[in-house]
């Protein structure tokens, strides 16, 4: 029984149960304020019914999502920052209720969107696999983008390390220009992906 | 030196170039109310109260309008602890000249340092000043909405906000919907937002909000129709309203039936809520959604909101019974198997007993089963055999994070501090999960925990600046619909009674290990005493006792952090006026703290945030700082007495060592109080009848830690451990570690 609610400040001090996932980023404060600040729409949570708890509820995921990007330069996007499910709500589409739901919302005005993008460890399949159910496929492979030191051979590949970048494109890309073929044969390395 | 320079100079405790600077500045403008605050404020920074109360008290006479002065006065008085002055320095300036300058500036220091009652009447000042100002009415409405003031300042906003010129975007709806609905005005709530479209989520929450209190059913019912069916808004709280609506409205069932052509998970929850709304027999939608989620983690936890019908239950207790004795599941079945067990777990129907080698499919049984014992006591023996089970289960689904949290409570229950430290760092506990979690961190004295407690202060200081950075913005850009909640959050974090606690940690480890950083952090304390010592000090505890007991199925909390529960706002107090005693020679204030510090220790309020043992080693603490830190009392005789006869390790080991596991957390914190006590103790008291007590104190302790009784307890523990289950290896591998972290205190 999911009910959407916007994301809030406070729902940080409940949301261990969801953070906790090793997969999960915590960041810092700043980091959920200039998204609240700056593109509250897209940031939102899925709630459950919880007569137990002092909420009423209990928070089973959320989607951290913004628009970036320059439309002249076909780069103007729909960016998922980060999109996580309570070990308890997971495999019952929640996920893709949550992306599809930022797809929507960013499709149309005031928006209107090229395509949604995310990066996802190349080892977390669960998560690929997902994307791709979803419509998303691999745009490129973004070589040492989760590794300690910055990477300067975009040959040297690591599972580990590197990122797939994924795209989908929106209605307004009309000709799926913002999309490709065999993007995981495309290595870039971290920097040639600022937008 | 610029002016700023100054105040930066003596909050960085350069004391010697502000006061040179300040001297300067004072012979050449003699008259300047800043200097003469600034120079206030460098002797309260400095510590001497006396002189700075009295200066400031003085310049607060002559009513100073320049904000910069008005500024240092009202930290100086409320760091003083005079509430009322500090109310009073703001409240008499604009009185005597009401300009916007003066009340933009009490409006944004109350704002930002969270002082709601100040934020309100300086926000309704503003107002009032200049009515036609959208700035000043932005403020007083964005007041209203954070605080809620009285009826009438509320009216009075959305009158305003009515007539301004502010741009009327979604967050300006957002502000006076909210208003409205703040004075139960839902009709007019429904009016304002009947044409704003599309609506935000935020706008869309208030608009079926105020659609339902104003009991207007057929707007809601064509609203929620639009929203899930045109909109694909499957949001469960709209299809609730949407069955509540139809039901209202007399809808007959079948005609709200065949709209919800749906399967998702929300609609088919919905028709089991239609059904029990209308009063008809739920079955069939109960088995209809139980066949499409029988396989996944949400189906008990979604089902628990109904009551499920007697032969629905029957049906799920002869599924068990046939899975139980089927040897060949398919994983689908053990799936369905799980759930029915979590069932079973929540209605406490005969449980199914796992054990140690239970399949992982099955562990998350195991971990409850562990849970549910512990609501009796388990000695370390008990424990140590679930510290194995969960090691070995957190090794085979190292994604699991239950397991390593409980993990750390068993670490922690069983008093091995490096085990703590560790386990804590393994589940990457970071930013705002400290404040909710470092509860959890009992740690021995050691110079590796330190800095452990050191780096999670640092996410406060960052945090800080972030929120206040963000507030601003929000402020000044008028984000409606984030600034109550930025206010809330940044207010809670502030005034975190979780960061409190960690000071008064850092400062208890850092002065027992002689470390640098003391100093840092009994300034902070020394500098704001009189608000921390204050009646009115209060803190916002947003520690989660809960996580722990929410996998899947919920089970009832157990008391395993009862103490840390109890250590409140006054638990801070009673710390932090120890640490300022014990870091003090000045005999006034001295004087002033033991009054203070004697007086909580007699308050049951007080009182019942310590342990037994606490309010034991601090009792001591106190006839210490009668003896040692001020004039001699007509008591004092009585008081050496009450020491020598206390300062007794026999009587110690009698009360506390004795009962306590020595694989415990309490046996662990037994000796870390002693070890401080008998170091206080000698550091204080010169006197030569409690030297020697203390002398006997330390030599009973050294032979009692000698006699490593821990390290003993553990073997035997390992001697009679039955290694079967989990591999001789596995299991001498995690004795080794538990083994190696038992290490001995330097007394
Ligand atoms: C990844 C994650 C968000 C998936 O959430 P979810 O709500 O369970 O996902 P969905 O139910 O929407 O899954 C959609 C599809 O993805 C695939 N999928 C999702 N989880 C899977 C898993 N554990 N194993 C295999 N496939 C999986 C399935 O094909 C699934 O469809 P199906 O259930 O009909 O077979 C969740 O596991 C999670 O929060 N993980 C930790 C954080 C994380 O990794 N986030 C993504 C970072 S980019």
């Amino acid at each position: 029984m999911t009910s959407i609610k916007p994301f809030k400040m406070e729902d940080l001090f409940h949301l261990n149960t969801v953070n906790l996932d090793p997969f999960t980023e915590n960041f810092n404060p700043l980091f959920y304020l200039s998204y609240l600040c700056d593109w509250p729409d897209l940031f939102f949570k899925s709630v459950e019914e919880d007569a137990s708890s002092p909420t009423g509820h209990q928070i089973s995921g959320y989607m951290m999502g913004k628009t970036e990007g320059s439309l002249l330069k076909k780069e103007w996007h729909t960016h998922i920052t980060a999109v996580t499910v309570s070990r308890n709500y997971r495999r019952i589409h929640l996920a893709s209720d949550l992306c599809s739901r930022l797809e929507n919302i960013t499709a149309v005005a005031p928006h209107e969107t090229l395509f949604v993008d995310l990066f996802v460890k190349v080892t977390n399949t669960t998560a690929r696999i997902l994307y791709e159910k979803l419509g998303y496929s691999v745009y490129r492979r973004v070589v040492g983008y989760y590794g300690s030191t910055y990477p300067t051979d975009r040959n040297k590949l690591s599972d580990d390390d590197d990122a797939f970048d994924m795209r989908k494109s929106l209605p307004r890309d009309v000709d799926n220009e913002t999309v490709r073929k065999n993007g995981e044969k495309v290595y870039v390395l971290p920097a040639e992906v600022a937008f | 030196m610029n002016d700023d320079d100054i105040i930066i100079a003596i909050e960085e405790r350069r004391f010697a170039l502000a006061k040179r600077e300040l001297d300067r500045k004072l012979k050449r403008f003699p008259t300047k109310s800043f200097y003469k605050a600034a120079s206030a404020f460098c002797a309260f920074t400095m510590g001497d109260a006396v002189k700075a109360t009295d200066d400031a008290t003085a310049l607060a006479k002559t009513i100073p309008s320049d904000p910069r002065t008005l500024k240092l006065l009202k930290t100086i008085f409320e760091g003083v602890g005079k509430q009322r002055d500090a109310i009073d320095v703001y409240a008499n300036a604009v009185r005597k000249y009401p300009n916007a300058e003066l009340l933009e500036t009490w409006y944004d220091d109350s704002f930002m340092a969270f002082d709601t009652p100040l934020m309100l009447n300086s926000a309704k000042a503003l107002y009032l000043f200049s009515k036609s100002s959208a700035d000043y009415v932005s403020k007083f409405a964005m007041a209203q909405l954070i605080a809620g003031g009285s009826a009438e300042d509320i009216s009075l906003a959305v009158l305003a906000l009515h007539d301004c010129d502010l741009e009327r975007d979604s967050h300006f709806y957002f502000l006076v919907g909210l208003l409205h609905s703040q004075l139960d005005e839902h009709s007019k709530v429904i009016a304002l937002l009947n044409p704003y479209l599309p609506r935000n989520l935020d706008l869309t929450i208030l608009y079926l909000d105020s659609l339902k209190k104003n009991l207007d059913w057929q707007d809601l019912f064509e609203e929620c129709s639009r929203l899930i069916f045109e909109q694909n808004f499957d949001d469960y709280d709209s299809w609730k309203l949407l069955v509540t609506a139809a039901f209202k409205l007399g809808k007959p069932k079948d005609e709200l039936a065949s709209l919800i052509t749906q399967s998702s998970r929300n609609a088919l929850l919905a028709t089991i809520y239609m059904n029990v709304t209308y009063g008809d027999d739920p079955l069939e939608s109960i088995e209809a959604y139980y066949e499409a989620f029988k396989t996944k983690p949400c189906c008990f936890a979604d089902l628990s909101a109904f009551e499920l019908p007697e032969k629905f239950v029957q049906v799920l207790m002869n599924k068990r019974d046939l899975f139980k004795n089927h040897s060949k599941l398919t994983e689908e079945d053990i799936a369905e198997y799980r759930n029915l067990e979590v069932y079973c777990s929540q209605v406490k129907a005969d449980p199914l007993q796992t054990s140690i080698e239970s399949n992982l499919e099955l562990s998350d049984f195991a971990l409850r089963d562990i849970v549910q014992s512990l609501n009796t006591k388990v000695a370390s023996p008990g424990l140590i055999k679930y510290v194995m089970c969960l090691e070995s289960l957190s090794q085979k689904d190292p994604e699991n994070f239950w397991f390593k949290s409980w993990l750390l409570n068993l670490y922690n229950m069983l008093g091995i501090s490096p085990l703590v430290s560790a386990n804590y760092k393994d589940l990457k506990i970071k930013m705002i999960q400290h404040d909710t979690i470092s509860y959890k961190l009992s740690l021995d004295p050691s110079l590796a925990n330190l800095k452990q407690l050191i780096d999670i202060y640092r996410f406060y200081l960052t945090s800080d600046a972030e929120v206040n950075h963000f507030l601003s913005k929000a402020k000044a850009e008028g984000l409606y619909t984030q600034i109550k909640d930025l206010y809330q959050f940044g207010q809670k974090l502030q005034f975190s009674l979780s960061k409190h606690l960690l000071i008064a940690k850092i400062l208890k480890m850092s002065r027992m290990l002689n470390n640098d950083n003391y100093s840092y952090f009994v300034n902070i304390i020394n500098t704001n005493k009189w608000k921390y010592l204050s009646d009115n000090f209060e803190t916002f505890d947003n520690r989660d006792f809960e996580v722990d007991y929410n996998f899947q199925f919920k089970i009832a909390r157990l008391e395993l952090f009862a103490g840390e529960m109890s250590q409140t706002t006054k638990y801070v107090q009673l710390l932090y006026a120890k640490e300022l005693l014990l870091s003090s020679n000045d005999e006034d204030l001295n004087l002033k703290l033991v009054k203070l510090f004697e007086k909580w220790l007699s308050q049951k309020s007080y009182r019942s945030t310590l342990s037994d043992l606490e309010l034991q080693v601090l009792k001591i603490h106190l006839a210490l700082f009668k003896v040692c830190k001020i004039a001699p009392t007509k008591d004092r005789t009585d008081q050496l007495n009450f020491l020598v006869k206390q300062l007794d390790f026999g009587k110690f080991k009698k009360s506390f060592l004795d009962q306590a596991d020595p694989l415990s957390k309490r046996y662990r914190e037994t000796i870390t109080e002693l070890v401080e006590l008998k170091r206080n103790s000698r550091a204080l008291c010169k006197e030569s009848r409690v030297v020697s007590a203390v002398k006997q104190f330390k030599t009973d302790l050294r032979g009692f830690l000698e006699e490593d009784t821990p390290k003993k307890a553990l073997k035997e523990i390992k001697t009679s451990f039955d290694k079967t289950h989990l591999g001789e290896s596995f299991v001498e591998q995690q004795f080794k570690r538990i083994e190696d972290s038992l290490h001995t205190f330097d007394v």
